[in-house]
């Protein structure tokens, strides 16, 4: 069930009704409510609602066995590796086990064994990422003694509530257990918001990144060598714009339901094509992965705290996991390489900058950042890394367009626009909302949504981190 | 690090807007009568995704029912010309996606069934 659909409308709709109406009990409406995130799963597959429930009983067990061990620290490590070790083995199974496999198979045929291996055929669970990184988590932060322990309700909400479930934002159980512990309350403002950012969402990913992937980026990024460099050059700088537009409308909308539902969700984009540096570009783009890599996997690798050498292969590490965290491919490898190369050449910069040079101009650091974000986006995009390699010789060249229409054009200039926007523009917008009488604001709503259905193509296509 | 009893710190949603110093009271009612009324506007004025949505249902008896619904519903207001003002704001649209740079010549606009 996609966000921008009338069958998600109308579960909303349901969603809405029964969890305002059992506002009288708070455990009855978590009860409601996870039944709901289970029904919107089980409508991709219902048989991976069951993965969903052992996955919050084993990290919810898995945190009352540290717990239970409180003066053993030697057990509670134990207790945490094996939690952790078994969300990484149910991740690793369905997300690496075919690529790996191929991998093993390659290499045996270099070796000279001539016979195939039988490799079994997995679905990926939608999400899966999203949810094993969520009750992960959970048990460091309960390790840490960074949040409270949560019951199996609470936890197994935490981990299935329906707007974050499939495509984040990583909502940490210190961040929306307490949420879960009484029946929220909703403000106007916060109401404003949830329409204001759901239909900001919508027309993002249903105009924007719609147009931009149907008829630039997907056939280009399909067959790079057979389009010219102004083409290709369109679809690097279209896809930049897709992916943003696609992912942060996703986010945009998963922290609109939840407000309508009284949940507050965190921030998971700032404008992040306006970073002047990449560290800069971390803290923007898909914040609650970036602080989640930040918090348990580059202060667990190091981080700062010895040495410089250390530090950039804790930067360095932490981004090519990030990457295969994406999928098991060469081409996320690359691409987290790039990041993690050029944050640890930024920081050695800034360690061994020669006195008296001046930094870059902020907006020469704008466009620099912005174009290696740029250059690890086709490798990202691309099918396979022949792809990549064909679409990076392809930008020189030569060729013209077959493809860029004025309409594009306006909608990559727009799209790359929003970056440069006032910092609070939706929440300016959400201000003046929250003071219309509720008549003229459903008016406003069934206009926008008019309007952007009337631009939308034909069809939705699936998010493009839904694959993660 | 003490856990924050209260869940995420204020500001760090984008939901936070500052409160007035007397905030209007019946905010969940406010917000259901902008769900209402704009889910009354829109089964009113865009017949067209209803009727989309109901022949991509999977095949079944319920599908043929929803499609029956929902081309009546269509019908209805085609009667009333409540399906005008999307479908003519869609044919502006494909006017400008068929649009080309320099001399190309313009594509076919894509019409929506229903239309043309």
């Amino acid at each position: 069930m996609l966000f921008p659909t009338l069958s998600f409308g109308i579960f909303f709709l349901a969603v809405y009704s029964g969890a305002w109406l059992l506002r009288g009990s708070n455990e009855w409406r978590k009860i409601f409510l996870l039944v709901a995130s289970w029904v919107f799963y089980g409508w991709w597959d219902a048989r991976f609602v069951l993965l969903l429930i052992a996955s919050a009983v084993l990290n919810w067990g898995a945190a009352r066995l540290i717990l239970a061990c409180e003066t053993r620290q030697g057990w509670r490590q134990a207790w945490l590796a094996l939690g952790v070790a078994a969300n990484l083995s149910i991740l690793g199974f369905f997300k690496y086990y075919g690529f790996f496999m191929v991998q093993l198979e390659a290499g045996l045929h270099a070796l000279g064994w001539q016979r195939d291996l039988a490799i079994l055929q997995i679905v990926l669970p939608v999400g899966i990422s999203f949810f094993t990184f969520q009750g992960m988590s959970y048990l460091i932060d309960i390790y840490r003694r960074q949040t409270a322990p949560a019951g199996l309700l609470d936890m197994t909400l935490l981990m299935s509530f329906f707007p974050h479930l499939v495509a984040g934002p990583i909502v940490r159980a210190s961040h929306l257990i307490p949420q879960f512990q009484r029946v929220p309350e909703m403000s106007r403002g916060m109401a404003a918001m949830g329409f204001a950012l759901i239909v900001w969402g919508l027309f993002k990913k249903a105009v924007i990144a719609s147009e931009l992937a149907t008829t630039l980026v997907d056939p280009v990024f399909f067959d790079p060598s057979a389009h010219g460099s102004l083409d290709l050059a369109a679809a690097a700088y279209g896809y930049a714009v897709q992916i943003y537009c696609d992912f942060s409308a996703y986010s945009d909308m998963a922290i609109g339901v939840a407000a309508l539902l009284g949940y507050r969700f965190p921030h998971n984009f700032n404008q992040p094509y306006r970073a002047s540096s990449l560290q800069d570009f971390w803290r923007r783009w898909h914040i609650s992965l970036s602080s989640w890599l930040r918090d348990y996997l580059y202060v667990s690798l190091g981080g700062s705290r010895h040495g410089l050498l250390r530090l950039c292969f804790a930067l360095a590490a932490t981004m090519l996991l990030g990457g295969l965290w994406h999928g098991a491919s060469w081409n996320f490898v690359i691409w987290g390489a790039l990041h993690g190369s050029v944050l640890a050449a930024e920081r050695l910069w800034r360690e061994f900058r020669p006195k008296g040079w001046r930094a870059l101009p902020a907006w020469l650091g704008v466009a620099i950042t912005f174009h290696i974000v740029l250059l690890g986006w086709i490798f990202f995009r691309a099918a396979s890394f022949a792809d990549a390699m064909a679409f990076l010789g392809g930008l020189t060249a030569g060729g013209g367009t077959a493809l860029l229409t004025p309409l594009l054009l306006a909608l990559i200039l727009l799209g790359m626009s929003f970056h440069f926007f006032p910092r609070f523009t939706v929440q300016q917008v959400g201000l003046r909302l929250r003071q219309l009488p509720a008549p003229a604001l459903g008016g406003a709503v069934a206009l926008a949504v008019l309007t952007i259905d009337a631009m939308r193509p034909e069809g939705v296509a699936p998010f493009i981190y839904y694959q993660f | 690090m003490h856990p924050n009893p209260f869940g995420l710190a204020y500001s760090l949603s984008p939901v936070d807007l500052p409160e007035p110093l007397a905030p209007p009271p019946g905010a969940l009612r406010w917000a259901t009568t902008v769900i209402a009324v704009a889910a009354l506007l829109l089964a009113l004025l865009n017949a067209h995704a209803l009727r989309s949505w109901a022949y991509q249902l999977p095949p079944g008896v319920w599908s043929e029912r929803a499609v029956a619904a929902a081309e009546t519903w269509y019908g209805a207001m085609d009667r009333l010309r409540l399906n005008a003002p999307v479908e003519g704001m869609h044919g502006r649209w494909e006017q400008l996606r068929a649009r080309r740079l320099g001399s190309l010549p313009a594509a076919e606009p894509e019409l929506r069934r229903g239309q043309g």
